[in-house]
């Protein structure tokens, strides 16, 4: 039986852990705020673990966000799932966080444009069907964003950058854009261990060596001086 | 204790050093691993924030491979993990944080939050046999200038520090104005071993009362007096500066450090931090220490910079006396000493 742990700590919008197995979700934790990313991941992991009676030694992989979202949320989750796989011995599997967006909507037809908002009033994006990358990702204004999208008949958006930035997509995009209701604004855990779990099953190495974080932007280059 | 010893594992990422390192009973280096980011920050004249802590996360867990392998030691035969947990920068911290937490969780092990500057005072531990109660310890770093007493490993006081920049923070652009790159401390010291520190004469130390020190002056009487010999037309060596500069930040260091011991009557001075590297610091604290009578105990210049073997040393004392970290502990840029 394969268990795969999820972690995901790569937006402000969430604290997220998750086991899921062959049969389905085992057990999840959620809670919203980024300050406590640090602190709290631990008492996360340790509850679901407990909740799902699986024991650390059980577990066949491990899967985390990768970004992009905060710099910092990115590193907590990618540093605890890398050591956890180091120590384990486990296949470790990085998943964009704009895929765990995208992948609850891969069974419906419309494209789907998750929105990740970043600093300085702009946005990660990237555009995504059935699951797959069409285009991006992009770090850009929401209108540059638009701009992007504005050859298709419709388009879904979700993330916390869609609700966000609603009024700008509405007003630039009109009718072609979708918001599904109520509008899932967090990366699930859920979504990133069942991830993990098909890209064990499909025989991925998961090799910590070369997980590495998407950051989608250079190092601000300002504490120099 | 699995083997007859204490094993503890360190981790260090407060800046711009990735390390890691095995110490036996606070003493014995078994492994001292330093994966260091100089030549990437060089290019930008200082430590960049960001790219430390990029830096850090890609580095950590083969340096901890290579930690555990250089020392012959698996996973299941720590008995502790020690992180630095502050002060420092931020995002660097929490790379080393987070790392330590995981070990400790799955191998369920005691986590032990070390504080950075204790951390260099126990290099002193690593390099030398008997330390002795109570002491005056003097870091000096890129970002510290403290001036410590201590009574016994669990009483620390800060008892001066510099009111604006760290010693080597001046060292770093003094060379940078001086257009000698970074870091300053090896480059001033380079230049100076061919200059007079006489040619180039800087204000005299206004000694004030405490313990504090202030370098932010010294650093703009340099760029001031050289404008000044520039529009003369005299020439100036740079030579010169390096070593009157240097000699001048030493001398500051030197009547602190004494006048702290006097004060508080201890027999023993200790020296660490990345400064304490600096060959005439070392040999000017040497002569004066044998003047005075006093004890003078300094770490090997590897030991002087980050690394890992310090924190494991100073974790090791906490470790003896229960002082454990819960795995919601934060990391704190500001951590206070005590
Ligand atoms: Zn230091």
């Amino acid at each position: 039986m394969r268990l795969v742990l999820g972690i995901e700590t790569s937006t402000a919008q969430a604290l997220g852990v998750a086991v899921v197995g062959e049969e389905g979700l085992l057990a999840e934790a959620t809670a919203r705020g980024e300050k406590r990313h640090a602190e709290y991941l631990f008492s996360f992991i340790e509850w679901v673990l407990k909740s799902a009676e699986v024991k650390l030694e059980e577990l066949s992989g491990i899967a985390v966000s990768i970004g992009p979202g905060s710099f910092t949320g990115i590193r907590l989750g990618v540093a605890v799932a890398k050591t956890l796989a180091q120590v384990l011995s486990l296949p470790v599997f990085g998943v964009p966080t704009l895929e765990v967006l995208a992948l609850p909507w891969s069974a419906q037809p419309l494209p789907v444009c998750p929105l990740v908002p970043s600093r300085r009033q702009e946005v990660f994006a990237a555009l995504y069907r059935r699951g797959e990358l069409l285009k991006g990702p992009w770090a850009a204004s929401p209108a540059e964003v638009a701009a992007e999208l504005r050859s298709l008949d419709s388009v879904l958006l979700t993330g916390a950058g869609a609700g966000l930035y609603a009024s700008v997509f509405r007003e630039l995009l009109g009718e072609r854009v979708v918001f599904p209701v109520p509008l899932p604004d967090s990366p699930s855990a859920q979504v990133i261990a069942f991830r993990g779990l098909e890209l064990l099953r499909q025989g991925a190495r998961g090799d910590l060596f070369e997980l590495s974080p998407l950051y989608l932007r250079p190092p601000a280059i300002s504490g120099g001086g | 204790m699995k083997n007859g010893r204490v094993l503890i594992l360190g981790i260090e990422t407060s800046c711009d050093e990735t390390a890691a390192a095995v110490v036996a009973d606070g003493r014995e280096i078994l492994s001292n691993v330093v994966s260091s980011q100089v030549e990437i920050h060089r290019r930008f004249g200082g430590v960049v924030p960001e790219v430390a802590s990029r830096k850090h996360l890609e580095m950590l867990n083969p340096v901890i491979d290579l930690a555990l392998k250089g020392a012959g030691v698996s996973l299941g035969d720590l008995d502790a993990v020690a992180v630095t947990q502050g002060p420092g920068l931020l995002g660097s911290l929490l790379v080393g944080l987070m790392v330590a937490k995981s070990l400790a969780f799955v191998l369920r092990l005691p986590l032990i939050a070390v504080h950075h500057i204790r951390a260099h005072v126990y290099a002193n531990f690593l390099a030398h046999p008997r330390v002795n109660f109570p002491f005056v310890a003097l870091v000096v770093s890129g970002g510290h200038t403290d001036l410590i007493y201590a009574t016994s490993h669990s009483d620390f006081r800060l008892i001066g520090r510099t009111k604006d920049d760290a010693a080597g923070e001046a060292f770093d652009k003094v060379a940078r104005f001086l257009g000698l790159g970074y870091p300053g401390g090896p480059a001033i010291e380079r230049k100076a071993r061919q200059g007079d520190p006489t040619a180039f004469p800087l204000p005299r130390l206004h000694t004030s009362g405490d313990f504090d020190t202030s370098f932010s002056g010294l650093k703009t009487a340099v760029i001031y007096r050289w404008r000044q010999a520039q529009e003369r037309g005299e020439k100036v060596r740079v030579e010169d500066v390096a070593a009157s500069f240097q000699a001048t930040v030493v001398e500051i260091l030197e009547e602190k450090a004494f006048a702290a011991v006097r004060a508080f009557k201890v027999p023993t001075l200790l020296l660490a931090g990345g400064v304490a590297a600096n060959g005439h610091l070392r040999e000017r604290f040497a002569t004066r220490a044998q003047a005075e009578g006093v004890k003078l105990l300094l770490p090997p210049p590897v030991l002087c910079t980050d690394n890992a073997a310090m924190v494991a040393a100073a974790a090791y004392y906490q470790f003896l006396r229960g002082d454990f970290a819960p795995l919601t502990v934060s990391a704190d840029a500001g951590l206070p000493l005590s």
